[in-house]
This record gives structure tokens, sequence and C-alpha cells, in this order.
């Protein structure tokens, strides 16, 4: 029996997408040097003048004298524009470029992020790949009929936890993580769901955090990468459209 | 020593810091101050004033005195914010609050004052202070030398 | 089906549902369910990382500090205005700016700043407002039109302490007091806040 597949769904614009953040990300299939990484930091300070190192924490005991040593190592930096909506992440591990809300819309965002890779590319040379990824974070706020009424999940999400509500009392708050394979599992779909309290007074949050990504035919080119990640684009936003319901769009273009 | 208290008709500067002066935000002008500029600060046990007429002068001059005497920091969006000792003294008493206004000199700055008995918690009092007094109010930089 | 009864309003608003430590097991399934729960506990990348800065000059300090409001803003943009959104920003560089701050000045603390976002999702973005900082760190926010004036401060966890002076005819009418974010609205009721949140449009600065 053939095993199912991500179904396209219809893509929706709305007038207030809950996209609370968009990342692409790429992963080094091997280590960055620190040099690398400070070079890639001082391409982007000019615009992205907003910066924070990144530390690892390394404990060292020896086990003869019984002496431990912690010390901080940095491994990467994290930037921010002026209006910190735009960040860039660079670690030995991986490159990303994440969009805050307001979403700026996929020609924008993706535009931007491939010039900064592409301007990566240039300063540090060719960089083989492992994995691309591209994560959208979304908050979902669901008004309350009142404080200490039920929210019935079901009416917001198709996927959600399911427990014998005979025998339990009504959830309190949950955190679910589920992994799907895509693409004839050249790549994989991992949604996770968790309910946050919500900004907006007698509402509740749910986030719901799609990151879609490849491990196997990576894009060598510019072009390729453009062209890989329309794909997942669509991909995710089939996932996306398969996780809400009509009552949840209803909410985004309120 | 015997007590200075200040003469009704005098006025006294409660030095306003920049992130309490209230400004419009479309002309940026200023408009007033925050209520919370007529709290007691944490290294205060009564409210640090300045006498106005200690100094003479014009006005302006007598406010570049109490700039160039402050014992604390003075930014150019510093506010000064001037009040009518009299109207002190009314406003307390329509909240039954009886204060004295004293002249404390210290040795940096001779017309420092002090309004006693002044309450830690009261913001309808401190709201109308900062509402009367954010009417007369002049920044620092405004009080430079012309 | 799924019912969930959503715990009381937080105002540790970044906080994921708790999850509950197991009890203490030996497996190798137990260490990969371990992992898999430390890594969805990790707060979304956006978030700012949790490291003690050494002591940076004040213009370092106060950039970050109005980048961490932003970035508060951002969580919430959805629901405002571009143009509201990015008056507000243009008034967080003002209030950050190095020239208005002293050593002694206190940072805002970014839950008292939520407790303001959250009243604007409320009562709808507002227009002509003062912004402060209380020497605690309190987010303020103020109107003054001729000659009366209102002002809030958010202490946090949605309490707002409030102050208002009016001025009818010969006669002035002050009031103070604290309250919590959803009964704002109602206790302003006797002083017709429309003066200041509605017709926000139409104050003119005091001559």
């Amino acid at each position: 029996m053939p095993t199912p597949t991500l179904a396209m769904q219809e893509r929706h614009d709305y007038k207030r997408p809950p996209i609370m953040e968009a990342v692409i990300e790429l992963q080094f299939s091997q280590a960055l040097d620190a040099d690398s990484v400070n070079k890639t930091q001082k391409l982007f300070s000019k615009n992205f003048s907003i910066i924070q190192a990144i530390s690892q924490i390394e404990i060292q005991l020896n086990q003869n004298t019984q002496a431990s040593s912690i010390t901080h190592k940095p491994s990467g930096y994290r930037m921010d524009n002026s209006d910190s909506t735009d960040i860039i992440s660079i670690t030995n591990a991986a490159i990303a470029y994440s969009r805050l809300a307001p979403y700026s819309g996929w020609n924008l965002f993706s535009a931007a992020a491939l010039m900064a890779f592409d301007d990566f590319r240039k300063e540090i040379g060719f960089v083989q790949l492992k994995r691309i990824g591209l994560r959208y974070i979304n908050r979902i706020d669901i008004p309350l009929p009142s404080l200490g009424e039920i929210v019935r999940l079901e009416n917001y999400l198709t996927i959600q936890p399911q427990y014998p509500e005979d025998s339990f009392p009504p959830l309190q708050g949950f955190t679910m993580q589920n992994v799907f394979g895509l693409a004839n599992n050249e790549g994989s779909a991992t949604i996770t769901v968790a309910s946050v309290p919500s900004p907006l007074p007698i509402h509740m949050g749910i986030i719901l955090d799609i990151d879609v990504a490849r491990s196997q035919n990576l894009p060598k080119s510019q072009s390729d990468t453009r062209d890989l990640l329309n794909i997942m684009r669509d991909e995710k936003n089939s996932v996306f459209e398969s996780c809400i319901t009509k009552a949840t769009r209803e909410l985004f273009d309120r | 020593m015997p007590t200075k208290y200040l003469p009704e008709t005098d006025h006294v500067i409660r030095i306003v810091k920049p992130s309490l002066v209230m400004r419009d935000d479309e002309t940026k002008q200023v408009i007033g101050c925050f209520p919370q500029a007529f709290r007691l600060r944490d290294d205060e046990r009564d409210l640090s004033v300045n006498w106005l007429e200690f100094f003479s002068g014009t006005k302006e001059e007598r406010l570049r005195q109490i700039r160039d005497h402050a014992e604390v920091e003075v930014r150019p969006n510093t506010g000064f914010a001037c009040l009518n000792v009299g109207t002190i003294h009314e406003t307390c008493d329509s909240l039954n609050l009886k204060v004295r206004v004293i002249h404390e000199p210290t040795d940096g700055n001779p017309a420092h004052s002090a309004i006693h008995r002044y309450p830690r918690d009261h913001d309808e009092l401190f709201s109308i202070l900062a509402n009367i007094a954010g009417q007369d109010l002049t920044l620092a930089r405004d009080t430079r030398a012309s | 089906m799924t019912a969930i009864l959503p715990a009381s309003v937080s105002a540790d608003f970044w906080s994921f549902a708790q999850v509950q430590p197991s009890s203490l097991a030996a497996g190798a399934e137990s260490r990969v369910l371990q992992e898999r729960l430390r890594a969805m506990q990790k707060r979304p990348p956006s978030a700012p990382e949790d490291q003690s800065e050494p002591r940076a000059q004040i213009t370092e300090r106060l950039f970050n500090a109005s980048a961490q409001l932003k970035i508060l803003v951002s969580k919430v943009s959805m629901h405002l205005s571009d143009d509201w959104r990015q008056r507000l920003f243009r008034k967080l560089d003002s209030l950050h700016d190095p020239e208005n701050w002293e050593q002694s000045d206190t940072l805002v603390d970014p839950g008292s700043f939520m407790g303001f976002l959250r009243l604007i999702l409320q009562i709808g973005p507002i227009n002509r407002m003062s912004l402060g900082v209380s020497p605690e760190g309190h987010f303020l926010t103020g109107w003054i039109r001729d000659k009366d004036s209102l002002t809030l401060e958010f202490t946090g966890r949605d309490e707002i302490r409030w102050a208002l002076v009016r001025h009818l005819g010969d006669r002035r009418e002050s009031a103070a007091g604290r309250t919590s974010l959803e009964r704002l609205t109602a206790v302003l009721k006797p002083y017709s806040p429309e003066t200041w949140f509605e017709n926000a449009n139409e104050i003119s600065p005091r001559n």
C-alpha cells in the first residue's frame, strides 16, 4: 500500500497572518571555523548593528585532581537590524535569517534571506550544506467566551492532543511535537503545537510551529536554493492550512 | 539657626528627569511632566526643591543659577518645574496635608529647600502638583545664556 | 476531541505549559524522551538570550533596551496598524535617546511594557500619548488636553496606577487609584476617558 503523501492545500492570503517568526536556516555539513564566523559578523554589522554573542558553556572536570573549570566559548552571533524585525544568526553550525512579526510577505522575506546568504557565500566561499530548514512560528489568539470557560481545540485545530475526556478533567496546557516525512522522505515536517498565554485580554494562545526541512539533494547554487525554498514554502503552507479550521481562518481575517 | 519658611508669594523649582518630561506626540513640544516627578526618590526624606527667589535677577537668570548649583545630574532635556509656595500649601491643605516648605541650603546649593511632612504615597497630590507645575516648565537647554 | 481549560492569565507571557518532571528512570527510551522534551522547552529563537552582559556603555544599553521593547511589539504587531507601530517605534527611540538618560535611570521593565501593549490591544491604538519611565522602570503614558491630564503607570502583572486632573469651569477635580487592566475603562468612566482615549487626535498641545 503506498504511503500517503502531503496533500497540497489551497493557499490563503490573510488580513492578519498569525506569523510570529519566519526563519530560513542553512546548516553546514562541517563546522565553520571561528575566523569565518567572525568575518560573517563583520560582513553584516553595518545593517544589522544590534549584536549579541552566542556562547557555549564548556565544563571541564579533571578526574585526577577533581578540579573543574567553566569557560564560555563564543560560538556565534545574533545580529538584529535597528528595529529588530530582521535577524541574522551565525554560528559554527548554521546561518539563519529570521523575520519577526509583522511578516513582510514571502517575496520580501525570501529575497532578503537569499541576498544575505549570497553575501555570506561571497565572503566565506562555498560551504557544503547538510540541511535546509524553513520554519514558521504562528501564534493563534483564540477568544475565550469568558474566563473559566472551556475551549474546544478541535474547533480551531486539526492536530491536537487526544485523551479520554470521560476519565480526565480538561487539559490546562500542552506541548506536542509531531514529525512527518515529506518528498519521499528526502525531507520532513516537524509540527509543534503548544498552549501559551495570549497577549490579548480574554484570549488564549496556541503556538503552531511548522518546520519544513530537506537533508538530501541539497542545492548548490543560489537559483537552486531559491527554487527549493519556493517548493518548501508551498509544503509549509499546505501543512498550515491542513492544521487549521474555518473558524481559525476567520480569526485571521477579522 | 532659626527655621526659614519660604514666603507664600515665592516659588520653588523641582528638577525633573528627562524621562519624566511629557512631550506632545506631534509637535514634540513640552507640555508637562509626569506625577512621578513629584514622588519622593528613595534617597529623599523630604521633597527636594530649589528656592527660585533666593537668586536675584530675571526668572531666566534665576533658573540659570539653579541649574548651575544643582546637585543632581542636569541634561539638556532636564526640566525645571516651577510651583508657587502658596499653591503648594493650598493644594496640600485641600488634601488634609500640612506641609512645610523650608530653606535648607547645602554646601553646593545655597538655594536648596525641602518640603517637609510630604507624603511618600499620594498619587492624587503628585498628579495635581505635576499638572500645575507642568504648565510652567523650562528645559535646561533653554536656560543657556543668550 | 480535546477540551482545554485555559489557566488564568499569566503575566509570564513567554512561558510554555510547564513540563512535569517524570520519575527517575534509567532506560534508553526515557533518555530519548527527556532530550525531546528539553528541546521543546527551549525558547523560540527570537527571544533574547538570557546572558549577563558586561557593563556596557549607556548608548549600547539603550539601543539594546529599545530593541527589546520593539521585539515585544512585534509579538502583537499583527493586531496593530503599521503606521501606529512605526510611530510607537519612533517614540521608543526618543525615550531611549542617550542625551535624555542619566546614569541612575532604570531601563523599562519588559513586563511593565507588556501591560501597556495589552491596554492598547484592549482599547485600541491611541494617539497623542506622551511616554516616560518611572525611577522603578515602570512604563508611563500620559495625555494632557488644555489643563486636564491623565497619566498611567504600568506596574506589572496587568496592574495600573492612574491619576487624573480635570478642570470643570472654575473647579478642579482630581482622582488617583490602582486597578487592573480589565477594570481601567470602567474605573475611569465617571471621568469621561474618551476625552483622552477616543478624542486623542483632537488633543492640542497646551498653549
